[in-house]
């Protein structure tokens, strides 16, 4: 009894750990200041915690956000290499500014035509994952299952699907995978950009606090320095916050594409790349709404959660076990994991400038982000249970439960229909 | 289903027999091949000619056409149904054209949101290439290889190659696939735009025959006459011509859902479903280049067989094996079969009339349509050899060989590097993408 209730006690505890990023652990591992362009990381609880006695899964439904991308839009490539080209036929470029061009004409030059593309890594993500999947459930898929994939309609996603399938294909040659990525189920998939929820009195205030924020992270004197041999020179054509947007950027983005072996942090300090992700991190949450007062957006995801809870109500009076599988992107997984009440994307506050203390999106929406919920029932009871897994990691509902980290699939229901 | 499985068998049947020659009666016992461009992938005959002696298969390059899809827009049913429900408000609908109509908004329906998407049977037709390949070649497929795919960005392609390829993992799970579907990749995988297709003065004549000639073929039938209580009038608002070809469209795509069990095969009627495969029969002649005195549009196909020889070549070398995969349209397809020599793309004349008995479409690019290059090798020996199958069915290209239908790559890629080189192609920016 006395352990039923420090468990929840504890929970409390964690979900104020978890959910954030200190500075240490950023400076740790630079990759996680390139905010969504963080590649995943994997999961890092290795064993997850044993079901009930007596419950065996029977049902998975994945939501995940494709692989490791090349930039969607060679803007920032052609910004930079502009810059650093025209100051370098002036003569004004310091051998490290010469350094850095170099290295971006190689970056640019294996991007050219992949604008948005899967990376190989990105393939690798959805192959690790779907092996990961098939070695944590092997009960579930070793049996000749309908698997049903669905993927939104953009190439990076289909392609994640693909390598995400074949894997479990090549786990379980008896698996039944019909994979599709049809404009008729994207309200399924996507969020509905149709759902226009209206704009909140606090609206522009954050999004002005938001702007001054960004132009004080994106102070380029020190990078400035170290590229140029004379700055004043160079100011007649370059524009020095944008350039370190640029620069930005293209830096987070190489981590994505790590076969080239080339890497561009070195032009930031950690300051600066921990200021910069601070407002990356406080533009996404603002974005998607999970600041208190700010627009409702994630409200457009709500037709995906609610599809996910009918097909699971389906699949459990239909009694077949199966695997749900969709493939989307960023903009879908942080609302979705806001809506299913997961605590990583709960707790925003309104002291934007600090948000990260509450809420980081690198613990959220790297590449190949996903969310799991997997479905267990037992022989002879009517009684559902359901674990929820963010990034392949146990996490945890403001719901009550006895069986912690599982819920009762009534009392999930029960959250969602009273919380939105 | 009983009606599928009756076709391949007698498609089995035609296909021994075949040659390129089509004979009319063969098309009336196979209404199914009508669909042209739209069949279903008839099975291959199955017969392969066994290796000369001590010869091994070390590397398979293919390409293939995504399998059966919807409609790539939704305008013929459009069209249709707003002309149908037109002539039911004024009252001329027979009861046969109120049937049509309904059957028309039953597809539409089933249409809507999927244009140019892959339907189930697409899906399964590329499973069944990729076993068949699989069966055929298992002392090369079993081994873990490493298979590189790659397709155009259209997503009835993309999940084409998903589908080929998972169907060979769970055929062998050691299989290391690599899949993309980059725009760095399309100036092969597709007609490559930024080729200047050089004028030919017998052109626009050519067009204009076809022009007549499709006009003829797509005059309304009996039944379509019977729709309406006073035809007349309802060809007062009625694009004869559009109409017809709207519904033969319709028709045609039926074929690649057999799950709906809808067919508009009965407002054409046997000859007008033969009419209007050959309409695009010659019309898909002519857009290729491949009808005598037309624009050699052909030529931006090159930019392929220069990756199929670049490639193999790159293989060879290696002294690995491996498969690649390469997946795409009815429209690179045609053009590929024809500049690599191919009896069946080849031989056509500017006599619309009769071009389909000679020129099939339907032996060509029906759904899922595919060629491939299986190449072998001998223990001790330098000589490469290479056989070409066009859907599965070996073929011949336009050299002289010792061991048909084995070739050669001695003589093969000289021949082919010599066709490009002598084309002296000439790019250009492209003005805007025409797809």
């Amino acid at each position: 009894m006395k352990t039923k209730l420090l468990i929840p006690l504890l929970l409390l505890l964690c979900a104020g750990a978890a959910a954030q990023t200190s500075k240490k652990e950023l400076c740790k591992d630079l990759g996680r200041t390139g905010s969504n362009y963080f590649a995943y990381p994997g999961p890092t609880q290795k064993a997850l915690t044993p079901a009930p006695a007596g419950y065996e899964p029977f049902y998975i439904s994945h939501y995940g956000r494709h692989g490791s991308r090349y930039m969607t839009d060679n803007k920032y490539y052609v910004r930079a290499i502009g810059a650093l080209d025209s100051a370098a036929r002036l003569g004004l470029l310091t051998p490290y500014g010469q350094d850095v061009l170099d290295r971006l004409q190689k970056g640019y030059a294996d991007a050219w035509n992949r604008d948005g593309d899967l990376t190989a890594l990105g393939g690798r993500q959805h192959r690790e994952i779907a092996h990961r999947m098939y070695e944590r459930f092997p009960s579930l898929l070793s049996q000749p299952l309908q698997v049903d994939a669905r993927s939104s309609t953009v190439g990076r996603c289909m392609l994640s699907m693909f390598y995400f399938c074949q894997e479990l294909q090549g786990q379980n040659p008896e698996l039944q995978i019909r994979m599709d990525a049809s404009k008729r189920d994207m309200k399924f998939v996507v969020e509905d950009k149709g759902v226009k929820p209206r704009k909140t009195d606090r609206h522009k205030e954050y999004y002005q606090r938001l702007e001054a924020m960004q132009d004080k992270a994106h102070n380029p004197a020190r990078l400035l320095k170290t590229l140029f041999t004379d700055v004043d020179k160079a100011s007649a054509f370059v524009d020095g916050p944008k350039l370190m947007e640029a620069l930005y950027n293209v830096a987070e983005d190489l981590q994505n594409v790590p076969e080239l072996g080339i890497s561009l942090l070195d032009v930031f300090t950690k300051d600066e790349l921990f200021n910069m992700w601070t407002c990356y991190n406080a533009s996404w949450l603002l974005d998607c709404g999970l600041v208190p007062g700010s627009t409702p957006m994630y409200l457009q995801q709500k037709i995906v959660r609610d599809s996910i809870e009918s097909i699971a109500d389906r699949v459990i009076r239909d009694g077949k076990p199966t695997v749900s599988l969709r493939f989307s992107h960023d903009s879908s997984v942080l609302p979705l994991a806001y809506l299913i009440g997961m605590k990583e994307a709960q707790g925003g506050r309104p002291d934007i400038e600090h948000l990260y203390k509450y809420i980081s999106i690198d613990k959220l929406i790297p590449m190949a982000a996903n969310i799991q919920l997997v479905f267990y029932r037992k022989d002879g009871s009517d009684d559902i249970l359901v674990k929820f897994l963010l990034n392949e990691n146990e996490t945890t509902l403001p719901i009550k439960t006895d069986v912690a980290p599982y819920y009762h699939w009534q009392d999930v229901k029960a959250y969602w229909e009273k919380s939105f | 289903m009983k009606r599928i499985r009756l076709a391949l068998l007698c498609l089995l049947l035609l296909g021994g027999t075949a040659g390129a020659q089509t004979s009319r009666e063969e098309l009336l016992s196979h209404m199914e091949l009508t669909a042209g461009n739209y069949a279903n992938y008839p099975l291959p005959t199955g017969h392969l000619t066994p290796a000369p002696e001590g010869y091994e298969p070390f590397y398979i390059s293919h390409y293939g056409r995504h399998g059966a899809r919807y409609q790539t827009s939704d305008k013929s049913y459009r069209r249709v149904k707003d002309q149908l429900d037109s002539a039911k408000k004024l009252g001329i609908l027979t009861e046969y054209g109120k049937d049509v109509r309904h059957r028309i908004k039953a597809a539409a329906a089933d249409a809507k949101d999927r244009g140019g998407e892959l339907t189930a049977l697409g899906a399964r037709q590329h499973r069944a290439i990729a076993r068949r390949m699989y069966d055929n070649y298992p002392q090369l497929l079993s081994q873990p290889l490493q298979v590189v795919a790659n397709s155009s960005d259209s997503r009835r392609v993309m999940l084409s190659m998903a589908n080929f390829c998972n169907q060979l993992k769970s055929l062998n799970p050691a299989l290391d696939i690599s899949m993309n579907a980059s725009q760095h990749d399309l100036y092969y995988i597709k007609s490559n735009k930024a080729i200047v297709v050089p004028d030919s003065p017998t052109d626009d004549e050519l067009y204009r025959k076809l022009k007549k000639f499709r006009k003829k073929m797509m005059r309304w039938s009996p039944q379509m006459e019977s729709m309406f209580t006073d035809p007349g009038r309802a060809k007062s608002f009625i694009d004869e011509y559009t109409f017809a070809d709207d519904l033969y469209n319709i028709a045609a795509d039926m074929y690649c859902l057999p799950e709906l069990e809808i067919s508009f095969d009965d407002v054409f009627g046997e000859e007008g479903m033969l009419n209007g495969f050959r309409s695009y029969n010659a019309a898909w002649c002519l857009w290729e280049g491949l009808m005598p005195g037309a624009k050699k549009s052909y030529y931006r196909i090159y930019p392929l067989l220069q990756n199929f020889l670049d490639d193999a070549a790159a293989m060879i070398a290696s002294g690995g094996s491996g498969l690649r995969l390469r997946f795409g349209h009815d429209s690179v397809v045609l053009p590929f079969a024809f500049i690599l020599g191919f009896q069946e793309a080849t031989g056509a004349t500017d006599d619309m009339e009769n071009l389909h008995k000679q020129f099939s479409l339907f032996r060509l690019i029906p759904m899922a349509a595919n060629i491939q290059l299986v190449f072998f090798r001998k223990d001790g020996s330098d000589d490469i050899l290479v056989k070409f199958l066009m859907n599965e069915n070996e073929t011949s290209v336009p050299l002289s060989t010792d061991c048909y239908p084995y070739y050669h790559w001695s003589d093969v890629e000289p021949y082919y590097r010599n066709m490009i080189e002598s084309a002296h192609l000439v790019y250009q920016t492209p003005e805007e993408d025409e797809d």
